[in-house]
């Protein structure tokens, strides 16, 4: 991928990172965090995150799946 | 009845779904099944059977509007939202998802319903992750580069997707057609890879088809990849002398690649997404592989295909490569070399240093006798119990213990296991056992999740009593002489 198509996905990741409106709960099996239900435009915002992150495949990004 | 399969990944995965799709179209033989896949691999999903319909997941439409200087991420979610609605619209009945990532999982959870059947990878209404089955758990806790699963992935994928798969899945019937001259008997070699680590250096392969071709001078070699791989190809049928050399790298469409491995008598490979290629039209592999890859996982499933295993590409001995494939052709089992085989796994050959690790396996996932293990992995698997039952204790009294101490003392405990994990490396399958009992317990009311908590942790005990019952029953019988 072209230095300019990486610069553009990691900003498009760093922006819909600031849009997320909540942090996930991942954590609730250990009662650290409250639950919390996400909304249908938290659940698309994440998707699309997740897909801009697989544009990017050497980076370091960390995820709860493999 | 209406089945959504989903296979968000690259050519060899979808590839791989192929036999899984065939096993679901005999299940289901009445049923309507579409099948999801990026744009980008629509062509080679095509050539696959048992669906009905492709429907296209389009990365470039959906992220477009934010990649570009003006970023309109409104439109991003606006399209991605519409592209959920259609897909929400056909009502189907079963989601399968053979993704395993992310994404995919996100988007599961945006096609959930009270109704539907949901497979695969999801997420939470909190949009914590979410295992929606035991194959996918399995998956998710032992298999990969490092784990120590020995199922083949087209296996493990049919049990996702609720299916068995019989040998007859596994190579289609279909008659691969292509207009290029391909001579009956030839050998296919694909010079790519998907990934850096698995790609085998130009020069080796220059070499191998001079070693290769003073021993086979007469019969045709045709290098077969993607147009990425086009530079590297022209390299190789630059350099070679070999009178029968076709280079078609970077000039097929899928269906004539299909059609020119069903023409081929081998296919010569490194875990490529054409050793599954190959597999679907019947045409063996010698496939050249290296520890960057689980080729018990991934590796050929049909008849008369070879491993041949290198730890490290730059030092592959081409003479020794190009006489094996010779044995193998002629009908030798070479010693050097995995052979398929109809088994677990799928390969014959030395699996050193798993055995323990699959013993393990077998015992905590369908209740083969547990393996011995030496005093030291006796004392950790004691002291895990220990800290199981100080949890469940903790758990049973969380009503009378403040939420923050209780909290505290399960973060204390989960510290504990991974200082116990990092010193028993060889009992990895347990506590990966262990962390996916852990990820099943969904979000909920506080009483809700320790509710869920104790039951994880009553199975984690369970599990630890019988793995110690065993290592009590042998001592006994070792001490009365019958081992």
């Amino acid at each position: 991928m072209k230095d300019e198509a990486v610069h553009y996905f990691k900003l498009a990741i760093k922006r819909l990172e600031n849009q997320k409106l909540i942090s996930q709960s991942a954590e609730h099996n250990t009662l650290s965090t409250e639950y919390k239900t996400q909304s249908k435009d938290e659940m698309v915002v994440n998707f699309l995150l997740e897909l801009l992150k697989e544009q990017v495949p050497h980076e370091d990004f960390s995820s709860s799946t493999r | 009845m209406k089945i959504l399969v989903l296979q968000l990944a690259r050519f060899g995965d979808i590839l791989i779904t192929g036999p899984v799709l065939k096993s679901l179209r005999r299940k289901y033989p009445d049923a309507r099944i579409d099948f999801l896949v990026r744009s980008k691999f629509k062509e080679a999903a095509g050539q696959l059977e048992g669906f009905d319909r492709i429907l296209e997941l389009s990365t470039v439409n959906l992220i477009g509007p934010i990649i570009q200087e003006e970023m309109n991420e409104g439109e991003s979610i606006r399209r991605a939202h519409a592209f959920v609605d259609n897909l929400k619209y056909e009502n189907y009945d079963e989601i399968i998802n053979l993704s395993f990532s992310p994404a995919s999982s996100y988007l599961m959870s945006m096609l959930e319903t009270d109704t539907v059947i949901m497979r695969g990878y999801g997420r939470h209404e909190d949009g914590s992750f979410k295992i929606l089955d035991e194959a996918s758990e399995y998956f998710y806790a032992q298999v990969g580069v490092g784990q120590h699963n020995r199922f083949h992935l087209i296996n493990i994928l049919a049990s996702v997707a609720g299916v068995d798969v019989l040998d007859s899945d596994l190579t289609y019937s279909f008659k691969a057609q292509t207009p290029l001259a391909v001579t009956p008997g030839s050998i296919a070699i694909h010079i790519g890879a998907s990934q850096e680590g698995k790609r085998i250096p130009v020069l080796k392969w220059i070499s191998f088809i001079r070693e290769f071709g003073e021993i086979f001078p007469n019969t045709p070699l045709i290098l077969l990849g993607a147009g990425s791989e086009s530079e590297d190809a022209e390299k190789i049928a630059g350099s070679s002398s070999h009178a029968h050399l076709y280079n078609y790298v970077g000039k097929t469409k899928w269906s004539d690649v299909f059609g020119v491995l069903a023409k081929c008598k081998m296919l010569v490979a490194a875990d490529s997404s054409l050793v599954h290629a190959a597999g679907l039209v019947g045409t063996s592999v010698f496939n050249i592989s290296n520890p960057t890859v689980n080729f018990w996982e991934t590796g050929p499933r049909s008849p008369g295909s070879f491993v041949y295993f290198e730890n490290d590409f730059e030092m592959l001995n081409t003479r020794d490569l190009a006489q094996t494939m010779t044995a193998s052709i002629n009908g030798f089992k070479p010693a050097n070399v995995y052979i398929g085989v109809q088994g677990i796994p799928a390969f014959d050959g030395p699996m050193t240093g798993t055995e323990f690790q699959w013993d393990l396996i077998a015992a905590l996932y369908w209740g083969a006798d547990f393996p011995r293990v030496n005093p030291a992995m006796a004392e950790a698997v004691a002291h895990l119990q220990n800290l199981n039952d100080v949890v469940l204790e903790n758990l049973a009294n969380a009503d009378k213990i403040d939420p923050k101490i209780l909290a505290e003392i399960l973060k204390r405990a989960d510290d504990i296991q991974m200082l116990i994990s990092q010193q028993m490396t060889d009992l990895q399958p347990l506590f990966r056992f262990m962390e996916v009992e852990r990820i099943r317990i969904a979000p909920g009311t506080r009483e809700e999740i320790i509710k869920s908590m104790i039951t994880c942790h009553e199975r984690c005990a369970v599990v630890l009593q019988v793995f110690l019952s065993f290592q009590v029953q042998e001592q006994k019988e070792m001490a009365d002489g019958q081992l």
